[in-house]
């Protein structure tokens, strides 16, 4: 893939594609360290410090929503199937955790267990009705599930109906900062360690041609169902803590169909089917929210439609997807135009 | 045919190079947040220096956007007043003037916690204006008593914002299970008797209170309760439970609702033909936007309100309530409400506290806000009982063909009789 010319000049200047892709080979031999590494700066500031206030809120936000972003990408990235629904997942989590605590005065892991039985089992049953279904199809379907999953929760009483729950008594926000960012390190170690497992490319074989998995002998629609709850279960913890962090949950916030747009976006901008552009793309995207709701007061919704079509118009493989390819720039050259292999890596593979 | 192939080898690196840049991003982004957040420790009080900044949120855009201007404006125009007449004379010695900073919620109460987080600790907002809607107050309440910062707010009436204990929420509104009360009262003193009544109530905190004290009402009563449905907020289309209405011949009808769907109950009504005895929108109906978008389709529609136009209470900024609204008036050119008239006694709220406490402190703010005797405002005269609620009743005004908008209940200080029972819409 060739860059545009005017930025490629610049940026070649600064990073030529050699020394990127060595970069790319350098954090891909060191992954795990990386994600270590991620985690323990990740748990440092409230060791220094912060430990309440707006930068605890909006860092406990950024990892809420890479934990969304990366939820959806191994079902919409890795498996290829766009899900419009994962809200659903949410959703359930945040009102079974919500019901325990408030009404059956269970503690807080103990009602983040009842949460995630609550999800998986939603998610089973749903997944092997909809990921029957293929394309838009596929994606329609989960709207639907969105949408009736949220209609049921406004006419049980159970739910507090259309008023919803209101969670006053909440652990403080250090807990959910660190609950956040222990489910983010985790799933993305998971899904790190599923990229290089069989169970990763038969996912990915999923997405490039799925009858030609089939016919390979693959059981197709256990694979995208064990992605499908993989998913529910990181969405169904990150429901599970929001509505306690948030003290109250109604369903327009629990099944928020803007989120499900944003969490789209921020896999999209980052990069699908990689573990760190949803991520990157999730930070990315929640900091500018942040700092355009501060600064542009009324002219958020505008100036995030903006940011969005212009990351995708320019970038449309996201972060991640545009680095790589122009990091690859130069295989294709040195290889007399032929396409890159990667022998090399395949041996630093195993 | 090797392309696929080659494709997957390079995704397989692609996706183990892909992990650790993830953690290497998330590493500089958790270390920078880390970093910038070590500056705003301790922000100084909105009361330092010469100035009090009073901070919020509201609903500028989205479908509440025309009602949190009434708030906005109220606010400006009362901050403006204020430091144009030489500022606020604190109880401390010295004399302040007033800012506000006001972010942009949408009515979205996912935003609530963050918007209010960030007045809190990067603008260093001591003295906190409510948001608009019950929804978006309820989590914005609870950032106000985690911080231990006084929030005055005139958008959120739900009562169980007020049910929790928390010490730090103060509400200019009538809870809004007394929004349907009067109403109520209102039709069954008319002649015939209505025998039914019909609730249809958006799926929201605020509006499921309100129907659930007309649920409550009704059960005292000998009305009939013939329809009780709710809607989603986003519906744009409510044809099919005015059809119920119709089918089921309720007397009165009852919306517990915002704006937005108050315009489209107006139209509804007359191109499906539903007529009924009364019709009371909960919350909007009352606005000139309202009425400028339904035209003659919203004569006769009833709507609640917490403060009459008409009267004349003193107030210490603008000399009575009729001076409010010709400066409402002149402008911005519409026609204040109560919600511009709560938005105006949010302000004095804090006002008034502020001359009244020896230091200038958020605890002794909110104790001088809870402790206070009753104070004359645009409003009416403002106190609060035990839980942070303003003790006051709703009244009840109709748009009539003519004069126009005329508060009609209680009769004390109505301006003339309700017109009913509503003409039909074959007679009009």
């Amino acid at each position: 893939m060739s860059t545009d010319p005017d930025t490629s000049g610049l940026l070649r200047s600064i990073l030529p594609p050699k020394r990127l892709d060595r970069l790319f080979d350098l954090c891909g031999a060191h992954g795990w360290k990386l994600i270590g590494a991620g985690a323990v700066v990740g748990a440092l500031p409230p060791v220094f410090g912060l430990r309440e206030g707006y930068m605890m809120t909006v860092l406990s936000e950024m990892f809420l929503f890479a934990i969304l972003a990366l939820s959806w990408d191994i079902v919409g990235g890795q498996t290829g199937y766009p899900s419009f629904g994962n809200m659903a997942f949410f959703g359930i989590g945040g009102y079974a955790t919500a019901i325990l605590v408030k009404d059956a005065a269970v503690s807080f892991p103990i009602a983040m267990v009842g949460a995630v039985v609550a999800v998986l089992v939603f998610a089973a049953i749903n997944g092997l009705i909809v990921l029957r279904l293929r394309g838009h199809y596929f994606a329609i379907a989960t709207l639907g599930i969105l949408l009736a999953i949220q209609q049921v929760t406004r006419n049980l009483d159970i739910t507090g109906g259309a008023s919803g729950k209101i969670l006053f008594d909440v652990p403080p926000g250090i807990v959910f900062y660190y609950f956040f960012l222990a489910v983010l390190v985790v799933e993305m170690a998971v899904v790190y360690y599923l990229t290089q497992t069989r169970f990763g490319f038969i996912l990915n074989a999923i997405r490039d041609d799925e009858g030609k998995a089939t016919a390979m002998g693959f059981n197709t629609t256990y694979y995208k169902t064990a992605a499908w709850m993989l998913a529910a279960l990181f969405t169904g913890l990150a429901g599970g803590a929001y509505g306690l962090f948030n003290t109250f949950l109604d369903p327009q916030t629990a099944y928020n169909g803007a989120w499900n747009v944003e969490l789209i976006a921020m896999a999209l901008m980052g990069g699908t089917g990689t573990v760190a552009g949803p991520v990157i793309g999730a930070f990315g995207l929640h900091t500018i929210i942040e700092y355009v709701e501060s600064s542009f007061v009324g002219w958020q919704l505008v100036l995030l439609g903006v940011a969005i079509i212009v990351t995708v118009i320019r970038f449309p493989k996201g972060v991640v997807g545009t680095l790589r390819a122009y990091a690859n720039e130069m295989d294709y050259y040195e290889r007399g135009g032929m396409a890159a292999t990667d022998d090399e890596e395949v041996t630093t593979d195993e | 045919m090797e392309e696929p192939m080659t494709d997957n080898h390079n995704r397989r690196t692609f996706l183990k190079v892909a992990g650790g840049t993830g953690a290497l991003g998330l590493t500089g982004l958790a270390g920078c947040a880390g970093n910038s957040s070590n500056g705003d420790g301790g922000g100084d009080s909105g009361g330092s220096g010469d100035t009090i900044t009073l901070g919020g949120s509201m609903s500028l855009t989205g479908d509440n956007a025309d009602l949190g201007r009434l708030y906005k404006d109220a606010y400006q125009e009362t901050i403006d007043r204020i430091n144009e007449s030489g500022g606020v004379e604190a109880g401390d010695g010295n004399t302040y003037e007033l800012e506000m900073v006001l972010r942009d919620d949408s009515t979205d109460a996912s935003t609530s916690r963050s918007i209010y987080q960030e007045l809190i600790d990067r603008e260093g907002i001591d003295y906190l204006l409510g948001p608009y809607s019950s929804s978006v107050t309820l989590p914005a309440s609870a950032v106000a008593a985690e911080n231990e910062k006084p929030m005055v707010e005139g958008g959120g009436a739900s009562p169980e914002i007020f049910s929790q204990g928390n010490e730090w929420i103060f509400g200019l509104l009538p809870t809004a299970n007394k929004y349907a009360k009067s109403y109520i009262d209102m039709a069954l003193a008319q002649s015939p008797t209505p025998e039914s009544i019909a609730i249809l109530a958006e799926d929201g905190t605020f509006s499921q209170s309100t129907a659930e004290g007309a649920r409550n009402k009704i059960e005292q009563t000998d009305l009939e309760l013939v329809v009780d449905q709710t809607f989603p907020s986003g519906t744009s289309d409510l044809s099919t439970n005015l059809g119920r209405v119709r089918d089921q011949g309720a007397d009165v009808l009852l919306l517990c609702a915002h704006q937005k769907h108050n315009i489209i109950l107006a139209n509804q009504m007359e191109s499906q033909g539903v007529n009924v005895d009364a019709a009371m929108g909960t919350v909007g109906s009352l606005n000139d936007s309202f009425k400028g978008e339904v035209g003659p389709n919203g004569d006769y529609i009833y709507g609640p309100t917490s403060w009459d136009i008409n009267a004349d209470f003193e107030d210490p900024v603008y000399g009575g309530t009729q001076d409010f609204v010709a400066a409402i008036e002149d402008n911005y050119d519409y026609t204040p409400d109560y919600h511009s008239a709560a938005g105006e006694a949010v302000i004095m709220t804090f006002v008034n506290a502020f001359q009244s406490v020896d230091e200038l402190t958020p605890t002794a703010v909110r104790n001088a806000i809870r402790d206070s005797d009753p104070f004359s405002t645009v409003y009416g005269d403002v106190s609060f009982d035990d839980s942070g609620v303003i003790a006051k009743n709703m009244l009840i005004r109709q748009w009539q063909p003519e004069p126009g908008l005329q508060t009609v209940y209680p009769s004390s200080v109505a301006q003339s009789d309700p017109l009913y029972p509503m003409p039909d819409w074959s007679e009009r």
